[in-house]
């Protein structure tokens, strides 16, 4: 009977299904992507075979720690340590692979025999290098040929597996060279450390934590459960895959509600030949339900295809391999059954709820004359409806219906809003200090992300001795931790260079030497500092100086510190993130830029106004917002036209007698695009009034909020309202291609 | 008289199948000739063809054979259905069918939406219409706040729209009480009178079928009976002759109960009577 009922109107319960599916797939590709991250660090972490994992406090991603190597005797000291090995791991980019994982081994240590030597022998002197299996193959190379890192020849003696991508898209040299060939030197990335008997992890990690408080030590299974980036990915998958979801249970909720009122006849004739109102409330519920399963399976079908696929992208290093398991069917599955009971509980309930007596009088989805509080209700509205056009009188007629899918339609186009808006915002944040500090940008030319970018001075020193260059200032981001919060942003900039002046001090003074700090208007009050306090930011204590203010959402929410404090800082001696470049004369820009590409392979040019669209964050940021906009997109596509096919089902009659009337085929579908138009054009507006408003909520976030301030342009919401009117319009030509081909005689016996 | 009246439609063994091979006979062979200024009642059981008959009248179905000309065109040769429908016939049918969302006039004005008048002459139209049919306080009314006789009059002035030749009227009554009934028959009547509109109308109701002076009885997709209505007392002896007393009468056995009343006394008399009929 339910399977019946949904196959009454094939069309709309393929359109739900999809709706949901689509949910549902997003669910599992994000949930596949969050959990391959996190495999794939603890598995890289437990196969060495440590048992202790000793990292930098607060570092954004485990790549990116850096711990002295003068903790060394220290840790080998503390009872219970049987072995430690550090390992530094260096990324670059070659030609053919966007992230090359060099990783520095001792090689007389425990922590080299992880990497099993397949062909080949191991590493014996200087200057040699195992390569992983499927790097070798990405790149062509063989036992016995060279391959340069960073200038740097070294020979490829073996070959080896491990069983992961990330490391076999890879190669291992000594320690040594790698802190050398980086430029970290006595730095590894962390200590792996066996312990002499299982039972004594936990007092290692404790006294390890008491001896050595800025670092962080964890039992290599659950370091990264402990780590803020596994607790961000988590969260942003589960919010999207919320909203998501979201949309597709509104769609749910549309199809069942018409589902029914167009029953409603029918309903009142089962109540009235004796089934009770639960009965009827768990057939409408198990249709759902039933809806639901069959979504979630497709849904997973169409996730599992795409988490496929999204491994082959280089980029994403193989870390998606084994993600989709019987667990993550199981989750998918779960969250289509709470889709169907969600979004079907309320269209049951209205069909338990009905009277049978009024029930088989119910006539379709003109307002009944026969319910004197509704023609009350109706004559009341009457001026303000009357005076609609009729497109938007139809709208108004099916208000739950025009609520759900405004809803549905909402979410995308809300999706839009809010991430362009942060994209946006975003990008201009940043350009922001460039443009005040100088026409040009230089950025490393194939960094993945800006806390990995690195600029050697030299080559700052060198563009500053150009004879078109007033000044070079060099900037150092990085992010470092401070009790209470995971991320507190610090500027490296040298107190003597002209990207300093941009922030406008508002008490105190500029920083001037070591251990002085200055802090922004955010900060500032986040930390309830005042000039002449203190504040230690990984286990260095500054001196605030001054508070400034730039009206720039992310650098009020930071800190400025010295340049070369910050170097020594975030152990990344001579190195900046950027050069914002100043010329004496404007118009020598392509000059200057063509001048330093061509001596400085490694870095890249831009106009300080076009820098942070160039930036792969930027990109990577838009990139996902589009593909996320994308899937709400088609959501709401599914939904505006589910919600068209209905109107057209239920005004069979009408479009019948229409057409008996001589109405031709065009103007019924223009009548019904007119309709799905406004339909979507109320969408839209409900759309970009969610996303501003989500948009506005993310910023409240106290972390992370300043740095996502929107930027909201009569532009983007144009864009959004193009998007809504897009889908409208293609929404409403299947339902109207419908519509015009009824056969009026059919469409005027239609009950 | 007749003679030199025009022909408004013409069918010639007009056959409709429904379905293939074996389907249901909806129409039969039906040839009929229908004159401008008739008010034609089409009579029979439920399933009989009516329904069909006026669908394929009003080209919103095609017959399976057969030749319907209506007012002069060959509906087989006509290109444009839409604008035949538009033009040539008015609609009136048993459940109002009006757009729930439209006022009185604007679902007047629906049929006039393909024609090329300017807005303001569509309303004058409509509200003209809606004079003609006794509505002019219900102009801006939905059909919501409308009662049942009152959307059958807003649906026989949208019929009445562009002055069609003919008005095809299935069941117009037969969701209404016998009291609005009574009023929408001596509007039609009043129409095909003083407008001269040709009125061909769906019927169950004897009553309604009084008010034509043509009645066609169709019977499993066959014309039974085609008569004209000179005396609309005739009608009321119809309906006796159906009725369970005029086939006893007719049978020849008065019911005993009657006999006491004398019945059985004139039972001759009227069983001739009834056989005139
Ligand atoms: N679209 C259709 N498909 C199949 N059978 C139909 C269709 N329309 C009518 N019929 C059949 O044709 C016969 C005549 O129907 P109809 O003209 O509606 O009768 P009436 O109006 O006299 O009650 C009936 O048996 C009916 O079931
Ligand atoms: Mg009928």
């Amino acid at each position: 009977m339910i399977l019946k009922n949904l196959l009454r109107r094939k069309t709309r319960t393929l359109l739900t299904l999809l709706g949901i599916a689509i949910g549902v797939a997003g669910v599992v590709a994000l949930g596949a992507i969050a959990e391959g991250y996190i495999n794939t660090y603890t598995t890289v972490l437990t196969s060495s075979g440590a048992d202790v994992i000793l990292a930098q406090g607060d570092a954004v991603d485990l790549l990116l720690s850096a711990v002295e190597d003068n903790v060394l005797p220290v840790v080998q000291n503390t009872p219970g340590v049987k072995q430690v090995a550090g390992i530094l791991w260096g990324i670059f980019t070659t030609e053919d692979i966007p992230y090359f994982f060099v990783i520095g081994l001792d090689p007389k240590e425990f922590a080299v025999r992880h990497f099993r030597v397949v062909e080949g022998s191991p590493i014996a002197s200087p200057r040699q290098m195992l390569m992983g299996r499927a790097a070798a193959k990405a790149l062509g190379k063989k036992i016995g040929e060279n391959f340069k890192i960073h200038e740097v020849s070294y020979r490829i003696v073996g070959l080896y597996e491990t069983g992961q991508a990330i490391e076999e898209m890879g190669a291992v040299i000594t320690l040594k060279e790698a802190q050398e060939v980086f430029k970290k030197p006595r730095q590894v990335t962390y200590y792996q450390i066996q312990v002499t008997r299982p039972e004594m992890t936990d007092a290692v990690i404790q006294a390890l934590k008491r001896h050595l408080p800025k670092l962080a030590a964890s039992r290599s299974a659950n370091y990264m459960d402990d780590q803020q980036t596994t607790m961000m990915l988590r969260a942003m998958s589960w919010v999207i895959s919320l909203l998501a979801l979201l949309a597709g249970g509104l769609v749910m909720m549309n199809t069942m509600l018409m589902s029914v009122f167009e029953r409603t006849r029918e309903i009142g004739v089962l109540r009235a030949v004796g089934w009770s109102s639960g009965r009827v409330l768990r057939m409408i519920l198990g249709e759902a339900v039933a809806l639901s399963i069959a979504g979630g399976i497709v849904g997973f079908g169409i996730g599992a295809l795409l988490v496929l696929w999204l491994n082959q992208i280089p980029a994403i290093l193989g870390m998606l391999e084994n993600t989709l398991s019987f667990n993550l069917f199981l989750q998918a599955m779960v969250v289509a059954l709470i889709l169907g009971g969600v979004g079907g509980a309320y269209p049951a309930r209205r069909a338990a709820r009905l009277q049978p007596v009024e029930a088989m009088r119910y006539e379709g989805g003109s307002p009944s004359p026969r319910s004197h509080k509704a023609q009350a209700q109706f004559s009341l509205q009457l001026p303000l409806f009357t005076s609609l056009s009729p497109a938007l009188r139809n709208i108004f007629r099916q208000r739950t219906r025009t609520i759900l899918t405004a809803l549905a339609i909402g979410v995308g186009v809300g999706l839009v809003v809010a991430l362009g808006g942060m994209a946006d915002g975003f990008s201009a944040q940043l350009s922001e200090m460039g443009v005040k500090s100088g026409e040009l940008t230089v950025t490393e030319a194939k960094a993945s992300d800006m806390g990995l970018a690195a600029i050697d001075a030299k080559i700052g020193r060198w563009i500053a001795a150009l004879p078109a260059v007033q000044s070079v200032s060099g900037l150092l981001l990085n992010v470092a931790q401070v009790p209470g919060t995971p991320y507190f942003l610090v500027l490296g900039i040298d107190p003597s260079s002209y990207a300093l002046r941009h922030f406008a001090i508002t008490e105190g003074t500029y920083i001037r030497g070591p251990r002085e700090m200055m802090l922004g208007k955010m900060t500032a009050q986040n930390y309830k500092k005042r000039v002449g306090n203190t504040l230690q930011v990984s286990g260095v204590t500054y001196r605030v100086v001054g508070i400034y203010e730039t009206g720039v959402g992310y650098e009020d929410g930071a800190s400025v510190i010295a340049l070369s404090e910050a170097q020594a800082l975030f152990k990344k001696p001579n190195q900046v993130s950027f050069y914002f470049v100043k010329l004496r004369d404007p118009s020598q820009a392509d000059v200057v830029r063509q001048q330093v590409e061509a001596r400085w392979k490694q870095v890249s040019v831009s106009k300080s106004t076009e820098y942070a669209e160039k930036m792969n964050d930027i990109q990577v940021f838009r990139t996902m917002a589009a593909a996320l906009s994308f899937l709400s997109v088609v959501i709401g596509g599914v939904g505006i036209m589910n919600a068209m096919l209905m109107s057209v089902f239920e005004r069979t009659r009408e479009i019948g007698t229409l057409r008996a009337l001589g109405w031709r085929r065009r103007r019924v579908i223009a009548m019904i695009v007119r309709e799905s138009l406004a339909l979507s054009l109320v969408s839209g507006l409900a759309g970009i009034g969610m996303g501003v408003g989500v948009g506005w909520l993310v910023t409240l976030e106290p972390t992370m909020g300043v740095y996502l301030q929107g930027e909201y342009s009569l532009r983007l919401f144009a864009q959004a309202m193009v998007v809504a009117l897009v889908l409208g319009g293609l929404g409403a030509l299947y339902p109207a291609w419908r519509a015009a081909n009824l056969s009026p005689a059919e469409a005027l016996r239609y009950e | 008289m007749e003679k030199e009246k025009r022909i408004v439609v013409e069918t010639i063994n007009l056959t409709k199948i429904y379905g293939d091979g074996v389907g249901v006979r909806a129409l039969d062979g039906v040839s009929l000739t229908l004159y401008a200024g008739e008010f034609v009642a089409v009579m029979g059981p439920s399933g009989s063809g009516k329904s069909t008959l006026l669908n394929i009248l009003g080209a919103l179905d095609l017959p399976t054979s057969g030749v319907c000309k209506v007012n002069g065109q060959d509906l087989a040769k006509v290109k444009d259905l839409d604008r035949f429908r538009s033009k040539t016939v008015g609609f009136v049918f048993q459940l109002h069918n009006l757009i729930p969302t439209l006022t009185s006039i604007e679902n007047v004005e629906v049929p006039l939406q393909e024609e090329s008048m300017s807005n303001r002459a569509r309303r004058e139209r409509a509200e003209q219409l809606l004079g003609l049919v006794g509505l002019s306080p219900r102009v801006h009314f939905l059909p919501g706040q409308l009662s049942g006789g009152e959307r059958q009059r807003v649906a026989i002035a949208r019929a009445l729209a562009n002055h069609p030749a003919i008005i095809l009227a299935d069941e117009p009554t037969g969701n209404l009480d016998s009291k609005s009934t009574a009023e929408i028959m001596d509007l039609l009547r009043q129409l095909n009178r003083e407008q001269g509109t040709t009125f061909i109308v769906v019927t169950h109701n004897l009553a309604v079928a009084r008010a034509a002076n043509r009645i066609v009885t169709l019977r499993d997709g066959r014309v039974l009976r085609d008569e004209r209505v000179d005396n609309a007392y005739l009608v009321d002896l119809k309906e006796f002759k159906e009725s369970t007393l005029g086939h006893a009468i007719l049978d020849g056995n008065v019911p005993p109960e009657l006999h006491a009343i004398g019945l059985d006394k004139v039972a001759e008399q009227v069983k001739a009577v009834l056989e005139k009929v």
